[in-house]
């Protein structure tokens, strides 16, 4: 514990120097502006920012890139907040509770407690990453694949709660996100399925494009059947709450970053299914469940801080094993090789200076966060100030050059087109589109791990593992008991009542 | 072609679901259900043409996970048929004005298709202007401010900045090329 603390020392002395603070300054600025910009993920900011590296020090290097993907783990949710479109995938849990508080005229509050959420979350994950580094990561690469399909499976009991009154139409939902999620190269043998000849539909349909069509489009095609002349949002509320308010949220955001935490570490699982699965469990926690979906600051504070503390999880694997577990951290790794530095337990003994400098530069980097959030946001809640004859165009431009940028094709506007529609209608008659996305987002690893499980130890590994077993059964006591405790006080009511 | 079973598909179930009483304030929401259940019958059928594995210890295939998820599918649907055929489902919405949803989306795909020819900048300019000028703006300063201002900030955001590669369109391929 004193070494930890004496290097970190060492670290933040590396960062108080003008350099680092101004690279950590312009990556998380640059982060949080192309998080914002639907389409552009964190991976592809960091990528952005990858040449600019090469001729720095190691350590600045790996400053500007962290600043970015921290900024940009953040950006996702101010479009998500303003404008229903989540600029990153993980930002969509954001965008159920953030965009209606936003409509509803709480647009600070929720910026407020999605900037708040998001510093201390990213400040929860750091920490961990710098305690538990190693034994974590060593412990992640123990999973076995039905360990992963158990993961996926509690991941999609979230839809239990998600649906609310309509957790039939819920249900359908996300049956319908697993269905086209097996469009595409099946990820074994490769055989094509359900792509009907067309070339495009090979790789399946990617998840930000559908997200954008899903929640943007979707949103503005409902709103456009009900448009009349003149309209605005309501009244806003511009002004960040006080300090005191946050308070109010603190359990959420303590638990969902150490949820999002140690989600993160696992390999491939990634910031929207840790922010799905805290999602789900803060309402579970909650005394006002039915406010989530409806705007309810819980909600948003339980995605925001689970998504930013999973990418502090994310660099476990990374900076322990030298194993990316993301696409960022791919990115980031490069960048290291690149210097001729090689992540793994050595890098902690050779290299103690660049370890704890970069989990210095990401204290650093959320403080800068909070910095910019605080004084960008009187400027980005003006976005919703502007009159809907504008917005809606400007949003739909939005959202086609994002999901153009994907690939820099058509593919992903025709997709994110497509989804539009699908959302559009999904709305009109009641159906929540959120469980499509958790369908997209959990159905490939859910049929990798499912069948990876299957060839390795058959159908005995399910129930012989016991965090297989422990995790399965969490799952279904997920959808049991809500079911069951409303059937008890239904009784005790009618009982009453007698 | 698949649309066009999707469509006949519907078209039957609106038939037959025309004759029910308790059913009609619900034909939207009907007509979802039967939308989402073809696309998991047209996956399951399309399955069996799927390869069988050749090692025999593979205990899984490509059609597996469909088919999985359509035997989840089938009860999943009915459950959320009940409250319908119960009467507690919340009925269909009255249709608002669905003529500004298809122009938009007219205009939206026809801009897509123009990407080709007069590149993206152009293309969206003019689905700026003409969906400003649906949503009832009238405002000749905010009409060529916006396009012009989005343009702008396109070509220096994303094509400089982040080397997005905007079609510029085969006409003015001559020009900039």
């Amino acid at each position: 514990m004193i070494d930890i603390l004496v290097n970190l020392g060492g670290g933040f002395e590396i960062m108080f120097t003008p350099m680092a603070i101004l690279l950590c300054l312009l990556g998380v600025f640059a982060g949080i502006t192309f998080g914002a910009i639907p389409g552009i993920s964190p991976s592809m900011a960091v990528a952005l920012l990858l040449p600019m590296t090469f001729r720095l020090e190691p350590i600045l290097g790996m400053v500007l890139l962290l600043g970015a993907y921290k900024g940009a783990n953040y950006g996702g949710s101010v479009s998500a907040v303003l404008i229903n479109t989540p600029g990153t995938p993980s930002a969509a849990v954001t965008a159920f509770d953030g965009y209606p508080m936003a409509k509803s005229g709480r647009v600070g509050e929720a910026m407020g407690v999605s900037l708040y959420a998001s510093v201390i979350g990213g400040i929860i994950g750091t920490v961990v990453l710098i305690l538990f580094a190693a034994p974590l990561a060593r412990v992640a690469l123990r999973f076995w694949p039905s360990e992963y399909f158990a993961l996926t499976v509690l991941g999609l009991t979230t839809v239990a709660t998600m649906g609310g009154k309509h957790w039939q139409k819920a249900l359908v939902a996300v049956v319908f996100g697993l269905l086209l999620n097996t469009v595409g190269m099946e990820p074994f043998a490769g055989t094509r399925r359900f792509t009907f000849g067309e070339v495009r539909l090979f790789e399946g349909f990617s998840i930000v494009p559908a997200i954008i069509g899903l929640f943007a489009l979707g949103e503005l095609f409902y709103n456009l059947e009900h448009y009349s002349k003149g309209e605005k949002f309501d009244k806003l509320a511009y002004k960040l709450p006080k300090l005191s308010y946050y308070l109010t949220v603190w359990k959420n955001i303590t638990r969902a970053g150490i949820l999002g935490t140690i989600i993160g570490i696992f390999p491939g699982a990634g910031g929207t299914i840790a922010a799905f699965i805290s999602y789900d469990v803060e309402k579970r926690f909650s005394k006002k469940p039915d406010e989530f979906g409806k705007g309810s600051p819980e909600g948003v504070a339980a995605a925001e801080s689970s998504n930013s503390s999973s990418a502090g999880g994310a660099l476990v694997p990374l900076l322990a094993l030298g194993i990316p577990g993301s696409a960022t951290a791919a990115v980031l790794l490069s960048s290291l090789l690149v210097h001729g530095l090689n992540p793994g337990p050595e890098m902690f003994v050779d290299e103690p200076e660049l370890v704890y400098g970069m989990f210095a530069s990401m204290f650093m980097a959320n403080a800068f966060i909070l910095v910019v959030g605080l004084l960008g946001a009187q400027l980005f809640v003006r976005v919703t100030d502007l009159s809907k004859k504008l917005l809606y165009p400007l949003i739909f431009v939005f959202a086609i050059v994002g999901s153009y940028a994907v690939t820099n094709s058509m593919y992903p506007v025709v997709v994110c087109l497509a989804f539009g529609v699908v959302g559009w209608i999904f709305r009109r008659y009641g159906f929540p589109t959120a469980p499509i996305v958790l369908g997209i987002v959990l159905g490939r690893l859910a049929e990798m791990s499912f069948r990876q499980a299957l060839m390795i130890g058959g159908i005995e590994s399910f129930y012989q593992r016991p965090l297989t077993l422990i995790m399965l059964l969490t799952a279904i006591a997920a959808v049991v008991y809500p079911i069951v405790k409303k059937r008890i006080t239904g009784r005790a009511a009618i009982g009453r009542e007698d | 072609m698949q649309l066009v079973f999707l469509i006949v598909a519907l078209a039957v179930v609106w038939v037959l679901i025309r004759p029910f009483k308790r059913l009609r304030p619900y034909t939207g929401q009907v007509l979802v259900l039967a939308g989402v259940f073809w696309i998991g019958l047209l996956f399951f059928i399309v399955s069996y043409s799927f390869p069988t594995p050749r090692f025999a210890a593979v205990a899984t295939s490509a059609a597996t996970i469909p088919r999985f998820w359509f035997y989840v599918l089938i009860p999943v649907t009915i459950l959320a048929l009940i409250p319908m055929l119960k009467g507690e489902e919340v009925p269909d919405p009255k249709w608002g004005s669905l003529w500004r949803v298809a122009i938009v989306f007219g205009v939206l795909v026809a801009s897509l298709f123009a990407f080709r020819y007069i590149g993206y900048y152009l293309s969206s300019a003019i689905f700026l202007v003409v969906m400003m000028w649906v949503l009832e703006s009238r405002n000749r300063i905010e009409l060529i401010a916006v396009p012009v201002g989005w343009v702008i900030f396109s070509h220096f955001f994303f094509a400089r900045l982040l080397y997005v590669r905007l079609p510029i369109g085969t006409l003015f391929a001559g020009l900039f090329g």
